[in-house]
């Protein structure tokens, strides 16, 4: 004989009420402890829930439906794998411009406000537009000059919505990829916090994340000019880099530093005639997260876990602080889990990692 | 018709388009028809089906995973069904807290695959149309103006110039039938 807790009436009328929708949120909660408690009438719950749904209009899919999905799918997929990841990162700018319009909003605000208390200054203020791309996402966006942005995960990019005056400014705390549309008159500016560049036209890019201890710009073409933020600095001297060279701002010294980037020898003797003649971009082939491959350039572990943390969207704590002098080089396709990642690192290294949610936990082995 | 696991991992690791094709021909309508059980609205059930078959296509290179197809592509569904409803991006319904405890409870319940299977029956819609059919004509009206029309008790006492007692009696008597009906499919 079973108990109810409820009475069977009560308990087919809260259900039925359930189904059509119109029981409220504290009966909900009754129904909720009935029914796991009350091994009964959770059968009579998931029974007559499953006849509910199975009456219902347009729980099925008509055959012709379903093959019209499938050719959607086709068109995705097997046609194009490209069109594919273009169609989840339009998605991706689409969401970023809401928040950019949220933030249009506030900005005009504050423009409104700051325009009645200056009264009669005539001077023209541009409005400021600003993008913010979570961890684990990265995104794109076209300026008003017609200068293309791609931004890392993890990234905050203030920009005006037009450009005013004497030059193109933007701010970036993050990564970012630019192709610079090209102007002689007027150069286009990366304020980076403790460093500016400022380029005519041409392609770079910059990492500035305000947690790590250095600023880089990898140039892949044209020129770039490179300042130190120290304004009170006489000395502050301008630093030119030319194409495949890398400028390291190190944060603490307040110095540049500019380097060669190098050829990477492949081991595979057999297969280099390709690399020997016509040389690509080495640049290009060090700067890959735009293409949604993740790499890392015999980069050490505390470097690579801020990198995973970035890319995925997880948190990474290390418990063994042994392990974060290790080095690594990898590739990785977008398609790739994390955990693809941290199994490639097992390979050579004897870590163990533990996942909770969206933290990781990693220890020696 | 239904292909066996060791046939879709061929296919999958062959990048073979056509069969890629038949699983997806297989798997979508009921696939669907289970994500229409949890998201209301009809357009998102689609989308988010499409999104399963997405991650199959993408996932097919490193297949040695895949145990079990179907299993497999529930288990997606299931998720993507779950991280729908807590987004409550759905236009057709506001879920609560308490709606997204009950419905994980409903969701925790389709894990064996014999129920699944049920689920999955090609026939369960057949057979819920007979046994409407086979209804009290009373019961029947009611029935329809409900699951097909989507009107509540309220909506339909008023309709049909009943108390809304007597209609709430007629439904749930006709939920009573339909289930005694199509026990096969439950268990």
């Amino acid at each position: 004989m079973s108990i109810y807790f409820m009475k069977k009436e009560e308990l087919e009328n809260f259900i039925l009420m359930y189904l059509e929708g119109t029981l409220d949120d504290e009966k909900k909660a009754i129904l909720l402890k009935e029914i796991s408690e009350n091994k009964e009438s959770a059968k009579l719950f998931l029974e007559l829930k499953f006849i509910w749904d199975s009456s219902g209009k347009d729980l099925f899919i008509k055959e012709a439906e379903s093959k019209n999905e499938f050719e959607k799918f086709k068109k995705n997929t097997f046609a194009d794998k490209r069109s594919l990841i273009q169609e989840s990162k339009k998605l991706r700018y689409n969401t970023f411009l809401k928040y950019a319009a949220i933030f249009i909003v506030g900005f005009g605000l504050a423009y409104i406000v700051a325009k009645l208390s200056l009264s009669k200054s005539h001077q023209e203020v541009s409005m400021f537009n600003m993008i913010i791309v979570p961890k684990g996402q990265r995104s794109q966006l076209v300026l008003a000059d017609g200068t293309k942005i791609w931004l890392n995960s993890d990234t905050k990019l203030k920009y005006p919505e037009k450009f005013i005056g004497n030059s193109r400014k933007v701010f970036l705390d993050g990564e970012a990829y630019f192709e610079v549309a090209k102007s002689k008159k007027i150069p286009f500016i990366v304020d980076a916090g403790k460093m500016e560049i400022s380029v005519m036209g041409t392609t770079f890019n910059v990492r500035n994340y305000p947690e790590d201890k250095k600023i880089e710009t990898i140039l892949i073409e044209g020129k770039v000019s490179l300042r130190t933020n120290d304004i009170g600095n006489k000395l502050n001297t301008e630093y030119i880099l030319k194409p495949n060279q890398k400028a390291t701002f190190i944060k603490s010294a307040n110095a540049i530093l500019i380097t060669d980037l190098k050829v990477e020898k492949p081991d595979n003797k057999g297969s280099d005639n390709a690399t020997s003649g016509k040389s690509e971009s080495v640049a290009a082939s060090i700067v890959t997260w735009k293409e949604e491959v993740l790499n890392i350039d015999n980069e050490s572990f505390l470097d690579i876990t801020r990198k995973l943390e970035r890319w995925y969207g997880y948190e990474i704590k290390i418990k063994d602080t042994t392990l974060l002098k290790n080095r690594f080089k990898g590739r990785f396709d977008h398609h790739e889990t994390i955990f693809q990642v941290l199994d490639a690192i097992r390979v050579s290294t004897p870590i163990k990692y533990i996942v909770n949610e969206k933290t990781i936990t990693i220890d020696k082995r | 018709m239904k292909i066996s696991d060791t046939k879709i991992n061929d296919i999958l690791k062959a990048n073979d388009n056509f069969a890629f094709e038949q699983i997806f021909k297989t798997y979508h309508s009921k696939l669907f028809a289970f994500a229409r059980r949890f998201v209301k609205d009809k357009e998102s059930a689609r989308q988010l089906i499409m999104d399963v078959f997405l991650n199959l296509w993408n996932q097919h290179e490193k297949i040695e995973l895949i145990n079990n197809i179907e299993s497999y592509l529930i288990v997606c569904t299931r998720n993507q069904c779950l991280n729908y409803i807590r987004s409550k991006k759905d236009k057709l319904k506001y879920y609560s807290e308490t709606d997204l405890k009950l419905i994980e409870y409903e969701l925790n319940y389709y894990q064996s695959p014999q129920i699944i299977d049920n689920l999955f029956a090609e026939k369960l819609q057949e057979e819920i149309d007979k046994a409407i059919l086979k209804l009290p004509p009373q019961q029947q009206t009611v029935i329809k103006l409900s699951r097909i029309d989507g009107l509540t008790s309220g909506e339909i006492a008023q309709k049909l110039e009943l108390s809304k007692r007597t209609v709430e009696t007629h439904i749930y008597a006709a939920l009573k039938f339909l289930k005694e009906n199509l026990k096969p499919f439950i268990y």
